[in-house]
């Protein structure tokens, strides 16, 4: 009956899973109820505090005590007139020489008049007074005077009294300067110069550059948001429930089932987006808040909204489907949940590009998943979207989206699902294995940090040295000994010391230029979110021992010696362990955190991770160490003699060496030996 | 028992069942090893053996879980290879692993998998009710499954199972984990269906459970079958009284060590 009629099946299965979200409460707030909320929230909140700080704060009487004494009688009326203008403000003039004491310890110039100043002070203010307005004449130029304050920087009525009289001063200051540019010259001589800026972008072009930066991230958030609890209901918890295998036996192809929960993932999550924008565009017509730029929603035409609506499709199908697959492998509710924060990390980032101006679309970047739609989105709100980007863009995503919905059949095929030849002693034994690597390859880490962080200080270029040949090989040999034996295998074939296919390498080699300029390309806009503090260099903190090598030997320290050891740790004995119990991609996952945490910055650990990323997937599609060892000298090798000594790295096609690189690695090299 | 006409087919057929998985370490397990099965209907067929002797495997492949590696199976004249969605309509799966939607009633799970079974509208909530009376759930049968007892869960699944009538079952294990209770439910449960003229193929590594029910047994291990017929049969075949006492001489006949653990 329904194999022939895919609609019921889906309508079937989508309306059970919604009807499964809707009743449950947890999965509701957090995915539906909170997104949309969290803006009147946001903006009742923000303007409650500031009501109150603003309210309390000016509402509130402000006690000065002044002593104006020393000033001509004309002067003296127009401050007292002045600060009574800063109502509700109560003046007590102190009679003449009332700071006497003060001008005299101030005199004596020794420390100690500094401690008396402030008691003096105090004792003058007594306890309800705010601040002390002292007026002298200026020695230098008796016609002026010189004003002086006391206050407490520690209470607010004080500090709002400072501001209140620096508000009057600066009233009379502004007169005073007038009055003189009048006498003096018969006008401000500057008055010639006075420049006026106009913006001329539109209301709807400003208010489009600002929703286009933000709207990518909001928009990849809050559809991970509404989604992930559809998702892990409808894959993990089917799972969980052991409903799965009964789902199996049903008259129906898995693959309708799971389309059908994709629909629910998709629904659950474009309803998310479409509350969370209604609830933004809801504060700011109800005047609840208001966009950093003013009119920025209500100039935007509907064109654009349209054409950033129709990018935003691929991308919901990309979230909903990566989700279903994401919590499809996850054996549990609580795994899945574990895998949605990382996922919502890598996905956060690609799309915050949108958010820095200096990343321009380009037509490689748009293939980059999420980060070509996000900047296509930010183009189109802005109203300059080009044709070739923005259709590469959305075709790609689509594209990946497609990939990533073709996998989803595989998730209820019950020989994938349900079978595992492997004994129960055996997967403990792998799970075990998968472990030890890993605490090896903390245990690396750590070693790094810490012996290789002393040997360092002891000598820069040997403690380097004796990290990378000594410390890492040995950690390295250790860790790789025990998965060997563990296997049956020789300690070669552990660490993958085999010649790959000569295309694989030629493909690692082509790798690195792009690499070096995306590595570039992250730095500059890291450079925006998380700029490099000042006196850390682009050295790294690496020492002029170093330094001042020349360039042979340069390359030898920092490209090739870490190509070899820290590739014969990581991508060799780590590798090997993790991949005894783990899928590939868990496996890639690891290699990123580790390596970007052996590299100790937090300013490095972006494109460290990536790079480890890389070269672990290197090493398992080519099943050879080489590989990665030649990308990770050719790569560091860029980085160290920099674009004057190779001039080939500036090319504008430098990026595309990545399309010639992929297809080598599509290639299929070397079988297992 | 209802004796079926010879010409019938059988409602479970298997000749020469393999499964082997691609073990990327070890290379290729076999898991099952050859297996040939003839379940009639009005009959209780229960495979006995140990856990991981083969008997989750093969009644998949029978399911269309899992598909076979070589050999062929059929349910009711029906090949699982040739058309599985046919065969899963015409078998109820139960195992004790089997779990429900928690966020749904009964009548909802009913309806939810009736149907997928293709059933609809008035035909359905006929049968519905007829379920929920049947099976004594009335008092509960607009409640969320999440707080039943494992009784009441237990119901649900069996009523899920027979919901679109089939005509073979296959039950994995089916009172694994149940208190006595349930587990007399199900228990009874089969033998009404018996009587009723359904082919019924469980599994159970519990010999009690086997001698009780089953009309014939098979014991399995290693992947394969060692030994069939009914109790009778099979206590005159090794010269043993009891059940437990078959089961030990025909794994020592087989050349398995007394203390060595099965493989697959």
């Amino acid at each position: 009956m329904t194999d022939g009629r895919p609609l019921r099946v889906w309508r079937l299965v989508l309306v059970t899973e919604l009807l499964g979200i809707l009743r449950d409460r947890r999965a509701l707030f957090a995915g539906l109820v909170l997104p949309a909320l969290l803006y009147p929230l946001m903006f009742l909140g923000q303007g409650w505090l500031e009501d109150i700080a603003e309210e309390t704060l000016e509402a509130k009487e402000v006690h000065i005590a002044v002593e104006l004494a020393q000033l001509d009688e004309e002067l003296r009326e127009r401050v007292l007139q002045l600060l009574e203008q800063q109502v509700p403000i109560v003046i007590d003039e102190l009679p003449p020489g009332a700071c006497d004491a003060i001008d005299a310890a101030l005199q004596e110039g020794t420390p100690e008049a500094w401690m008396r100043e402030s008691e003096l002070a105090q004792d003058i203010l007594g306890t309800d007074g705010d601040l002390l307005l002292h007026a002298l004449p200026d020695p230098s130029a008796p016609e002026n005077a010189l004003f002086r304050m006391h206050f407490d920087g520690a209470n607010d009525d004080s500090r709002e009294a400072r501001s209140r009289t620096n508000e009057a001063l600066d009233t009379l200051r502004e007169e005073q300067r007038t009055a003189r540019f009048a006498s003096d010259f018969g006008g401000d001589p500057a008055a010639g110069f006075v420049s006026r800026s106009l913006d001329l972008a539109s209301d709807e072009d400003k208010g489009g550059a600002l929703l286009g930066r933000l709207l990518p991230l909001i928009a990849v958030l809050v559809l991970l948001s509404g989604g992930s609890f559809a998702a892990l209901a409808a894959f993990a918890g089917e799972r969980e429930s052991g409903t799965l295998e009964t789902l199996l036996v049903q008259p129906v192809e898995g693959l309708k089932i799971v389309q059908g929960k994709f629909l629910a993932v998709l629904t659950a999550s474009f309803a998310t987006l479409v509350l969370n924008t209604a609830s933004l565009l809801g504060c700011v017509a109800l005047g609840l808040g208001k966009l950093p730029a003013e009119g920025a929603a209500g100039g935007l035409g509907i064109d654009r909204i349209l054409l950033g609506a129709l990018l935003l499709v691929p991308v919901s199908l990309l979230v909903a489907s990566v989700l279903c697959l994401v919590c499809g492998k996850a054996r549990s509710f609580r795994e899945g949940q574990n895998y949605i924060l990382p996922l919502t990390l890598v996905a956060a980032l690609p799309s915050a590009l949108a958010l820095s101006p200096e990343v321009e679309l380009d037509p490689l970047l748009a293939c980059v998943p999420i980060a070509g739609s996000a900047l296509a989105l930010r183009e189109a709100m802005i109203g300059n979207l080009a044709w070739l980007p923005g259709l590469l863009a959305f075709s790609t995503t689509l594209g990946y989206a497609w990939l990533a919905l073709r996998k989803l059949g595989t998730l209820f095929d019950g020989e994938r699902a349900l079978s595992d030849s492997r004994a129960p002693e055996e997967l403990a034994q792998r799970r075990g294995q998968s472990r030890a690597a890993l605490a090896w390859g903390w245990g690396g880490v750590f070693a790094v940090y810490l012996v290789g962080g002393l040997v360092q200080s002891l000598h820069p270029l040997w403690g380097l040295a004796a990290t990378l040949w000594l410390l890492l090989p040995f950690a390295a040999w250790r860790a790789a000994r025990g998965t060997a034996r563990r296997a049956g295998e020789s300690l070669r074939e552990t660490l993958a010391l085999r010649l790959p296919a000569p295309h694989h390498a030629l493909a690692a080699v082509l790798l690195a230029p792009p690499l070096v300029r995306l590595a570039e390309t992250w730095i500059v806009w890291q450079q925006t979110v998380l700029p490099l503090p000042s006196g850390m260099t682009d050295g790294g903190g690496l020492a002029e021992e170093i330094l001042s090598l020349s360039p042979a030997s340069l390359v030898f320290a920092l490209a090739v010696s870490p190509g070899i050891c820290e590739e014969l740790f990581f991508r060799g004995a780590i590798l090997s362990g993790l991949r005894r119990d783990l899928p590939a991609w868990r496996v890639v996952l690891w290699q990123a955190v580790l390596f970007g945490a052996v590299h100790a910055s937090i300013y490095r650990f972006a494109p460290t991770a990536v790079l480890g990323a890389l070269l672990a997937a290197l090493t398992l599609r080519t099943r050879s160490l080489l590989p990665a060892v030649l990308l990770h000298i050719a790569y560091n090798g860029s980085l160290v003699l920099g674009h004057d000594a190779l001039p080939f790295l500036s090319s504008p096609w430098t990026p595309y060496l990545a399309v010639p690189a992929l297809l080598l690695l599509a290639l299929p090299g070397r079988g297992t030996p | 028992m209802n004796s079926p006409a010879p010409s019938d087919p059988p409602a479970i057929l298997a000749e020469g069942l393999r499964k082997s998985f691609q073990d990327p370490e070890r290379g290729l397990v076999e898991a099952v090893k050859g297996i040939d099965l003839r379940c009639l209907r009005g009959e209780i067929y229960g495979l006995l053996g140990p856990n991981g002797a083969g008997k989750t495997t093969t009644l998949r492949m029978l399911a269309t879980i899992l598909s076979p590696t070589a050999g062929r199976a059929s349910i009711d004249g029906v090949d699982v290879a040739v058309d599985p969605l046919e065969v899963r309509r015409r078998i109820g799966f139960l195992s004790t692993s089997t779990g429900l939607y928690p966020r749904l009633t009964v009548r909802e799970t009913l309806r939810y998998f009736g149907k997928l079974h293709g059933l609809a509208g008035d035909a359905l909530e006929a049968r519905i009710e007829e379920l929920v009376a049947a099976f004594d759930m009335g008092g509960y049968a607009d409640g969320r499954t999440e707080a039943f007892s494992t009784g009441q869960k237990q119901k649900v699944s069996i009523a899920r199972a027979v919901l679109h009538e089939p005509p073979v079952l296959i039950l994995d294990e089916p009172t694994t984990g149940l208190d006595i209770l349930a587990s007399s439910t199900m228990i009874e449960f089969v033998e009404e269906r018996r009587a009723a003229g359904t082919c019924i193929l469980l599994s159970t590594h519990i010999m009690s459970e086997a001698e009780r029910l089953c009309d014939r047994i098979g014991v399995i291990w290693g992947g394969e079958l060692l030994a069939e017929g009914t109790q009778a049969e099979l206590c005159e075949q090794t010269g043993e009284a009891y059940l437990d006492g078959v089961f030990m001489s025909l794994v020592r006949a087989a050349g398995y060590g007394a203390a060595e653990e099965p493989t697959a």
